[in-house]
């Protein structure tokens, strides 16, 4: 459903990615590891037009994208979770969902997504009245993957969502992104927690140096020596 | 007793400093642009409302059912077609570029130079019936004009109107989405110039509001707007950049201390102490009365 053909992109004119073809086929959770600077958050940031594509396409379910205004993408179907989670601090849980299913399209069906997201996160349903800014950092992600869902994706992007977790959210977080996808969501994750993303992950991508250079299953790139070494320390 | 006079005075001259300043606030706390052209449009509107009344005999309470509309317009259309593409250009996540600053700067220059041009320098006055007419009040120890009252009850009706759509209505939620992080409103479908526009016409528009009140209840000339443009900069800085209720905070104390401290000195020395309290809250707490700690 999304093809990523020879994709440059940068900051400012410094090019960082270098040409990265990637797919993430329907109902899939596709992943993309690597290292700091890697260039992985670059990449999703061209996909989601944040910043602007230099060079190469992107296509969603047929659709040309570069070019378009981040909201046209994420109308298209495409919804991303930020890094450093970007809520809206000084907004109610439920205002920020609202504001995830602000589009008329999604507007119709906000009340009955809004129950089953507060069924995927109950904490969410404690929470709602509480300004998001004031939510611990488990809390704010899960506020972040549900505004996201509210915009009814068929592909969800999530952008480090492990950032700044403790090892057990880790964990829970990684059983909702698999929760997700057996909805029929399609996920591309971007993590630096190289491990436990690509043991949930059917298909996986190593960037580094804002170059793809290795791809295969999620669990057989698991068994590479050399990536077990770079970034397993094993 | 005559301080109780100067208070009440100085509530009403308040009242009319806090509208003035609502629509700067707001343009300030969703866009993140201080807008140096406020006080031009301000006088742009009061000059309509004197047109309207000169020659149409349409007081400017009524007049404000066609001045508004096209303040809201015209402002949503300045920031769509041509701060945008600053914005745009600064890749502006920069607090206040340097670009549209410089453009709202120019703006007011041309936009006053250009009243100049029209009206002349000559000061008008639409001599309303709000302009006119007196409420008396304690004996008639208390005596102001009935337009003066009139922007003081406004000046909590549009506050009111604006929190309203900020806080409950669908709208409102956008405008908050888009002035708290800009790309997290845009990656939720948030359209941020089409939000940034309407929040630019809201303003625009209470501004269109503050001038029915002025052009009834002072002198209309092209330099209104340097004398309350300056002082609601001021005034919304002083309640807080961005807070609603700062800029009513801040024109009632601008009120009450030029009121009351002309009193005890001359009204010029008076200014010069709302300026120095300015300066003082500046100092000590300079997110403002209301603002949000950065």
């Amino acid at each position: 459903m999304l093809k990523v053909k020879n994709l440059h992109a940068g900051y400012n004119g410094n090019e960082i990615v270098h040409g990265v073809n990637l797919t993430v086929p329907e109902n899939q959770i596709v992943a993309i590891v690597g290292g700091n600077g890697a260039g992985k958050s670059t990449l999703i940031k061209a996909i989601t037009g944040l910043i602007p594509v230099m060079a190469g396409t992107v296509e969603f379910n047929d659709v040309d994208l570069p070019g378009q205004t981040p909201n046209r993408i994420m109308q298209k179907g495409i919804c991303l979770v930020p890094e450093g989670r970007q809520l809206f601090p000084a907004m109610s849980v439920e205002d920020n969902l609202d504001v995830g299913s602000s589009t008329k399209e999604n507007r119709k069906n906000r009340n009955e997504n809004k129950e089953e997201i507060f069924q995927i996160f109950p904490k969410l349903l404690e929470r709602r009245k509480q300004l998001a800014g004031t939510l611990s950092g488990g809390e704010q992600q899960m506020v972040a993957m549900a505004r996201a869902l509210m915009g009814n994706p068929s592909l969800l992007v999530m952008d480090e969502p492990s950032w700044g977790l403790a090892p057990i959210l880790v964990t829970e977080m990684f059983d909702t992104i698999l929760k997700v996808r057996d909805r029929g969501t399609s996920i591309l994750i971007v993590e630096q927690n190289v491990g436990k993303t690509l043991s949930i992950a059917d298909w996986g991508y190593v960037i580094e140096n804002g170059e793809v250079v290795m791809e295969n299953k999620g669990n057989i790139l698991l068994q590479d020596d050399g990536l077990k070494k770079a970034y397993l320390g094993i | 007793m005559n301080i109780m006079m100067s208070v009440l005075h100085g509530l009403v001259l308040g009242g009319a400093y806090g509208l003035i300043a609502l629509g700067l606030s707001l343009i300030f706390g969703v866009i993140r642009i201080v807008n140096f052209a406020h006080g031009a449009f301000l006088a742009t509107s009061a000059y309509l409302y004197y047109v309207l009344f000169s020659s149409y005999g349409v007081d400017p309470f009524l007049g404000m059912i066609l001045v508004v509309p096209i303040f809201f317009i015209s402002g949503f259309l300045l920031q769509k077609v041509l701060i945008r593409p600053l914005l745009l250009r600064e890749n502006a996540s920069v607090l206040e570029p340097t670009s549209v600053m410089l453009f709202t700067i120019g703006l007011d220059y041309a936009m006053a130079n250009l009243l100049l041009m029209i009206f002349t320098s000559k000061y008008r006055t639409v001599n309303s019936w709000s302009y006119s007419n007196y409420l008396r009040l304690f004996n008639a120890t208390f005596v102001t004009q009935w337009s003066r009252v009139i922007s003081i009850i406004l000046a909590f009706v549009v506050a009111g109107i604006l929190s309203l759509i900020m806080h409950r209505t669908e709208l409102g939620k956008r405008i908050q989405a888009v002035s708290q992080n800009r790309d997290a409103a845009a990656l939720c479908g948030v359209d941020v110039h089409t939000t940034y526009g309407i929040a630019f016409g809201l303003g625009s528009a209470a501004v269109a509001i503050a001038g029915a009140c002025m052009a009834s209840f002072y002198l209309v000339s092209p330099s209104v707007g340097n004398v309350f443009g300056t002082k609601s900069f001021m005034i919304v800085v002083l309640g807080g950049l961005g807070s609603l209720p700062g800029a009513l905070l801040g024109g009632f104390i601008f009120g009450l201390i030029e009121s009351v401290g002309a009193q005890f000195m001359t009204s010029s020395m008076a200014n010069l102490l709302s300026f120095a309290v300015f300066l003082i809250v500046l100092v000590v707490k300079p997110e403002g009365l209301l603002g949000k700690k950065k």
